[in-house]
């Protein structure tokens, strides 16, 4: 053999199917560095076909994530699970970006900003979420997070000259930086407790009778961090501020698809590797997850700020989202069960969310965001089209039948009852029915007063569309949501395995 | 030549994730909260190098480096938004966020 014959090759096992099978986030990648160079060097005038770009390889990717049928398994030497969790959950990233990638040009327009960047900021931090559904180790977990955040910093702070969002996107870096250096300290007790960084491994060596106070405190940490990502009370005070501050489209996407990606990481790390101790865990959960939903509705009851008012109700939705994380029973029949309700509310939330936030980036002024609900006075008379999908998506926030948001609602509830958690159901009732009071003022407002100073409201073909897809979504699967459940409790199922 | 058992190392790196916790939550200059972040991220390096090499596995260093890599992406990030917060304001002082209230 000459010494310069190269040598040979290792190709991993099941590399081709693992390739095939990570290709809805290759193409997210693809297309986001496909931006940025495009950005660059041809900087085109009108920044309308980066939207046509991003929202055509988000609906490739989304056809193969849901086309292409991949047998549940680990990918890329236990890196990576592909199971039905992941397919879902990948689905609902991809559709929460696509909403708010249709009703972000116009608004960015308005408000003056015209930068290609935004929409592949846009994608990076999709394919953060897209390595957050699908991650089976706590090393992937972590660039996941970090890919997710990083693009959101740089989304909130993206209107260079507006004070307010400068201030938004840092108290968001400085807070999800302290976040993820409690997580990662976590993280290394776990690994020092049990020797391995995957979920399985740490399972396996869980229930090998791996136990003590450095395991302890590193579950603990890394439940912290996730409560972060979430904005559940106590570590939910950045919230508000960033959600006020940040541009009303990277507002949107912030509150459904962060959101669904730290709850569908959160959701695998408890389940796959800290299942062997829930009696230590879901005892805290369930005061957080109360806390959460009370504190929540009760402070959104007092804005005046539209936008505000989202911003407390999405902590409060995180409230009732943790109530499906406690309440599960150990074995994998209760599992299936409760769990999947929380994959069913986190769409209906995406889509109800979405479509009040295409609302709001309507009402923006030429050049601040002007959101407050004493603006949509008279709604009804001049838009009523739009009035009345921004109606369709209060009622569902608040619950009201026949929207998707009640069915989810009611699963969450009924899950909780049947688990034995009837007190935190009640909780959760009460709360809700705070919820109805302000959620239904707006809605009293733009159907029964007439206007002091309107806003001008002059809707766009896209933020219309995305608030009529939204709106149909909410429709439908609020009256036919059966076979919806069959997916979620498919994802769950493939979970447990 | 004598080895540094696991304990004191550990001992060392929740000193020093002790005063970066300290520094984000009490100092009031950003620049400083900024070093405080990174002196948190690389007490948790020193932990995943110290338990790497009590299980004599090479995940902890590997983990270690991705948190390297994602610190410096992390840092460059932030630095930014500093230079975008000066520009807008002339100053660096966290009590000078007080536009928007939580």
């Amino acid at each position: 053999m000459s010494p310069l014959t190269p040598p040979p090759v290792l190709v991993p096992e099941g590399l081709s199917q693992d390739l095939a099978a990570f290709a809805p986030a290759f193409v997210i990648f693809g297309a986001a560095l496909i931006i940025l160079l495009w950005e660059a060097v041809v900087r085109p005038a009108d920044k309308r076909v980066f939207m046509g770009f991003s929202l055509t390889a988000i609906l490739v990717a989304l056809g193969l994530n849901v086309g292409v049928a991949v047998e549940d398994r680990l990918g890329f030497s236990g890196m990576v699970s592909f199971d039905a969790y992941s397919v879902f959950f990948n689905s609902v990233f991809l559709i929460s970006a696509a909403l708010s990638t249709l009703l972000s040009h116009d608004y960015l327009e308005r408000v003056g900003v015209r930068i290609g960047e935004y929409y592949s900021l846009v994608l990076f931090g999709l394919f953060g979420m897209m390595l957050l559904g699908m991650g089976a180790d706590l090393m992937l977990l972590f660039v996941g997070i970090e890919v997710m955040s990083i693009a959101f910093y740089c989304l909130s702070a993206i209107k260079r000259t507006d004070a307010r969002g400068i201030e938004s996107g840092f108290k968001y870096f400085i807070m999800g930086a302290f976040a993820s250096g409690i997580l990662l300290y976590g993280v290394s007790f776990v690994y020092g407790a049990t020797g391995t960084t995957s979920l399985q491994g740490i399972r396996a060596a869980i229930e090998g009778g791996v136990h003590g106070g450095m395991l302890g405190l590193g579950v603990a940490f890394i439940i912290a961090g996730f409560l972060f990502k979430i904005a559940a009370v106590p570590f939910h005070m950045w919230a508000p501020d960033v959600y006020e501050g940040a541009p009303a489209s990277v507002t949107g996407y912030m509150a459904t698809g962060v959101k669904a990606a730290s709850f569908a990481a959160f959701g695998r790390v408890l389940f796959v590797a800290f299942l062997g101790l829930k009696d230590d865990w879901a005892a805290p959960l369930m005061v957080i997850a109360a806390v959460t939903m009370l504190l929540g509705n009760l402070v959104a009851l007092v804005q005046d700020d539209l936008k505000r008012m989202l911003a407390y109700s999405s902590i409060a939705h995180a409230g009732y989202m943790l109530m499906a994380l406690v309440a599960v029973d150990a074995e994998s029949v209760g599992l299936n069960g409760q769990v999947s309700g929380l994959l069913f509310y986190l769409l209906a939330y995406t889509f109800m969310n979405l479509g009040a936030f295409a609302v709001l980036t309507l009402m923006a002024g030429d050049r601040d965001d002007l959101t407050s609900i004493k603006g949509l006075a008279g709604l009804s008379t001049r838009n009523p089209a739009v009035a009345a999908g921004l109606a369709l998506c209060l009622f569902s926030l608040a619950g009201i039948p026949p929207t998707m948001g009640f069915v989810g609602k009611f699963y969450l509830f009924a899950a909780a009852v049947r688990a034995d958690y009837v007190g935190l159901a009640v909780i959760a009732a009460l709360s809700g029915a705070i919820g109805v009071y302000y959620y239904l003022r707006p809605i009293v407002v733009m159907f029964m007063q007439e206007g002091g100073e309107p806003l001008s409201i002059r809707p766009t073909a896209a933020s219309v569309g995305a608030l009529a897809i939204a709106s149909a979504a909410i429709l439908y699967f609020g009256l036919f949501p059966s076979q919806l459940i069959e997916l979620c409790q498919a994802g769950v199922l493939s979970l447990v395995g | 030549m004598e080895q540094v058992g696991l304990f004191p190392v550990l001992a060392v790196s929740a000193a020093l994730f002790l005063l970066g916790v300290i520094g984000v939550l009490t100092r009031r200059n950003i620049l400083i909260v900024l070093m405080s972040v990174e002196l948190m991220l690389n007490a948790v390096n020193l932990s995943f190098v110290a338990f790497a090499r009590h299980h004599g596995t090479l995940d902890g260093h590997v983990f270690a480096v991705f948190v390297m890599a994602v610190a410096a992406a992390e840092a460059g990030v932030g630095l930014a938004l500093v230079i975008l917060l000066y520009r807008n304001r002339h100053k660096v002082d966290l009590d000078d966020l007080n536009l928007l209230k939580g």
